[in-house]
């Protein structure tokens, strides 16, 4: 009997080394997915940065002398002028709020869906 | 790399020359190549009308802008780390690739411990319900040793034949000696 249960909790020693490694192996998965979304959203800031510099050589544009540059809405001219609010950035969504579709996807893959993905759900 | 290609146009260049015993440099916009001359074409300045001045330079005057030398008694310069190169679609799906199958083997893994849990915890039950009954059977053929013992010795004198018993008359004796 001591034999047995011995072997027993050899296994579910093995068995909780087993569901650690998994639960890593989930969690690089995630990291690659985040590594992923970062690289479109350098591609989203890359378009918005000429976006920006396209209307801002349009906004220093002066069609002729006469009647100078052209009139842009104050809104248009203060969104120009200003550089992105970085530190608004950072308040817009709680990170308990903005994990909530990660952490759905650490469970997925824990659980055994190796090929989960956001696709379009996100 | 031969000398006419290295510069592209519209590439600024440095210009350094002598004029009156005295060293020139002049920020100047690269044109052309005049195959075979060792010479190009670059422009320096406007003129009244607004065109681009075009001069004819040896290619041995031209250079790219460095950095100035820093004095000596200055420390040295310190540059910012470059930042990393962005990861191609390529190499985004090949960690992808890497990472699910090592997340795969790693199930594979886990439910292997899983079945050897399972048939660990049954060995258990198992060895647990075997031990069980053996002890019951011990415990029930130790407390009733004695009695098993005389009604044996009595189905033994029962079941005797009468010749057998008439034999071992001495015997029957004997084992009627006891309670009965």
């Amino acid at each position: 009997m001591k034999r047995f249960k011995g072997e027993a909790v050899e296994a579910d020693n093995r068995l909780n080394t087993a569901v650690a490694a998994v639960r890593k192996a989930a969690l690089q998965v995630v990291a690659a997915l985040a590594d992923r979304e970062c690289e479109l959203l350098r591609q989203i800031e890359e378009h918005a940065l000429r976006y920006r510099a396209e209307l801002l050589g349009v906004a220093s544009w002066w069609p002729d002398a006469a009647t100078g540059p052209i009139a842009l809405s104050r809104a248009a001219a203060v969104l120009l002028e200003a550089p992105p609010d970085w530190d608004r950035a950072r308040l817009m969504v709680s990170m308990e709020k903005s994990t909530v579709p990660w952490k759905a996807m650490l469970k997925r893959l824990v659980q055994g869906d190796v090929e989960a993905d956001f696709g379009l759900q996100k | 790399m031969p000398a006419t290609q290295r510069y592209r146009p519209e590439e600024v260049l440095t210009w350094t020359r002598i004029e009156n015993e005295v060293r020139t440099q002049r920020r100047v916009q690269f044109k052309q190549y005049l195959t075979g001359s060792g010479q190009a074409i670059v422009t320096f300045g406007h003129s009244a009308e607004g065109v681009a001045q075009r001069h004819t330079v040896p290619l041995e005057q031209l250079s790219r802008p460095q950095a100035p030398e820093m004095p000596w008694f200055l420390p040295a310069r310190i540059e910012p780390p470059k930042p990393p190169t962005p990861l191609t679609e390529g190499e985004v799906a090949e960690r992808f690739a890497a990472r699910r199958e090592t997340l795969a083997q790693a199930h594979d893994e886990a439910k292997a411990a899983r079945d050897a849990v399972a048939y660990a915890k049954e060995l258990v039950e198992r060895a647990r319900k075997e031990f069980e009954t053996a002890r019951s059977t011990l415990l029930v053929l130790t407390s009733g040793t004695k009695p098993t013992c005389k009604t044996l010795r009595r189905r033994s004198a029962a079941a005797s034949p009468p010749r057998s018993r008439l034999k071992t008359a001495t015997t029957e004796d004997t084992l009627s000696v006891g309670p009965r």
